[in-house]
């Protein structure tokens, strides 16, 4: 099998899609969960609460690494014969996988600071709990709308010739 | 990516969480309104406060309740803090507060016992042994203080100059420990703290008609106020001269002030409100930040706060203040 360098690039938008945002979530739950074991160590009652929130961040790191698998199947990885991209196919899907690439990586490092200020609340009122979730919820929306603009490239706009 | 937001999240996460177990101002007014101490110790033993046996006999015990209530906060500092220079920073007015009291009791002697504080870092024995001559017994900076304070108390012998200087030192070594930790919020308290000393000094020394050297060697460098100036305008002794020294400080309000109640005569304790309130909106702002380090140095200082009102409302209980005036000393001052 040669390798074509729009193989190279069609690799490194699966590369992008699982890295950018797995870092973001790793970032964000690390924050939440890092601030939750204070207010866990003061009040173990508290865990429950606080998992709601650590989970919010950690959102963008599965739309990544579904965007990654979409790529791959579209590549015939799972298929064992990787299609023999073009340098402009390869172009496309690193563009396809670019909103949830660089949306998710900066939404959940944000998403994770605004959980942890919330976990303000749930130390001082754990019967508030919802209204933290709306907040650290509605940063989730630019996340879900990047990730349904890479869905729709990579479903539609796309098409390498494998399965799909 | 996240530098001080994640290095104090853990941090952050265990003020919130202790933070709701601050006096309340309810609880506050309930302590002031108790018929005696030993209801007032009542009340503050329900808030979560260390209860002590001298509580039973009788007796007043409010240095053995809040020295416990110190120590909790500092080992809370210890466990908590990913930095663990900070709590020298909470330690350090301890250690030069008994330098002061063993340099002076060993200048004048005095017996030291019932003034020493047990909440220094410094041990009594490592700075007696300082003091007879083993300056490496403490380290450098707690040497140079008693070097400097013993160098000008050479040259103007009274127990004053000692407490003057050792403060001095003090601020400057509070100062740069701050700055070397990093964190402006808490550089900023120190100078807010060091600009409220220097004007309390300024105005107080005018009040009783102090000397110009003896301004100069108390006033303390650091602060947002330039000391150089402030030593100059006083021995000046124009308003004018202070006032261009405050101009665009954000304190010509306390120049025009303090020189007002020093021609009326009237008390200065305004000057100190007023610094008292600077620092209290800080603290509170300091809590209203979501992540880093303000959140837990501003429950720091609001438990610390906490605890000079408790000192006060029990003192003055215990000296038979009325309540409305209790009310009034702490009308501001509770965050």
């Amino acid at each position: 099998m040669s390798i074509t360098i729009g193989m190279i690039l069609g690799f490194f938008a699966v590369a992008l899609a699982f890295i950018l945002p797995g870092v973001g979530s790793a970032i964000g739950t690390a924050l939440v969960g890092s601030a939750g074991s204070g207010v866990v160590t003061e009040d173990p009652d508290k865990f429950g609460q606080v998992l709601l929130l650590q989970v919010l961040p950690g959102t963008q790191g599965i739309y990544g690494a579904l965007t990654g698998f979409l790529l791959m199947m579209k590549m015939g990885v799972f298929a064992g014969d990787v299609i023999q991209l073009t340098t402009t196919e390869g172009w496309l899907a690193i563009a396809a996988a670019t909103p949830i690439a660089l949306v998710g990586l900066i939404s959940a490092v944000i998403q994770g600071k605004v959980a942890a200020a919330g976990l303000g609340v749930i130390a001082k009122r754990p019967e508030e709990l919802g209204k933290p979730l709306v907040f650290a919820a509605m940063v989730e929306t630019y996340a879900v709308l990047a990730f349904l603009a890479t869905l729709l490239l990579v479903l539609f706009g796309i098409d390498f010739g494998g399965v799909a | 990516m996240l530098g001080l937001e994640g290095k104090y999240a853990y941090a952050v996460g265990r003020s919130r969480a202790v933070e709701a177990k601050l006096l309340d101002r309810a609880t506050i007014d309930r302590v002031v309104d108790a018929p005696d101490v030993q209801s007032a110790f009542k009340i503050l033993g329900e808030a979560g406060y260390s209860y002590v046996d001298s509580i039973l006999k009788e007796e007043s015990p409010i240095d053995e309740v809040l020295n416990k209530e110190e120590m909790k906060l500092f080992y809370f500092i210890k466990e908590t803090s990913p930095d663990e220079r900070l709590i020298d920073i909470f330690t350090l007015p301890y250690d030069y507060h008994n330098i002061k009291v063993l340099l002076k009791a060993r200048t004048y002697g005095v017996p030291p016992a019932s003034a020493i504080s047990g909440l220094a870092s410094l041990s009594t024995e490592s700075i007696n042994d300082a003091l007879g001559g083993e300056v490496q017994a403490i380290p450098d900076e707690f040497s140079l203080a008693i070097e400097r304070a013993q160098a000008v108390h050479s040259l103007r012998p009274s127990p004053e100059i000692i407490d003057i200087i050792v403060d001095k030192e003090m601020y400057g070594d509070l100062l740069k420990r701050a700055r070397a930790i990093g964190i402006p919020f808490l550089t900023k308290q120190i100078q807010n703290e060091i600009d409220c000393l220097n004007l309390s000094i300024f105005f107080r020394a005018r009040k009783m008609g102090r000397d110009a050297w003896l301004v100069e060697h108390a006033l303390v460098p650091g602060g947002k106020l330039d000391s150089v100036r402030l030593a100059t305008a006083y021995k000046d002794g124009a308003p004018d001269s202070l006032m261009n020294v405050l101009s665009k400080t954000g304190y010509e309000f306390i120049a025009k002030r303090g020189l007002e109640l020093l021609e009326k005569g009237r008390s200065l304790s305004e000057i100190e409100r007023f610094f008292e309130g600077i620092s209290i909106r800080l603290i509170d702002q300091a809590r209203q930040v979501p992540l880093g380090p303000e959140p837990f140095i501003g429950y720091i200082l609001a438990k610390q706060r906490e605890l000079e009102v408790v000192r006060l409302v029990i003192a003055s209980k215990t000296a038979g203040v009325s309540r409305d005036s209790m009310r009034e000393r702490l009308r501001d001052g509770y965050v």
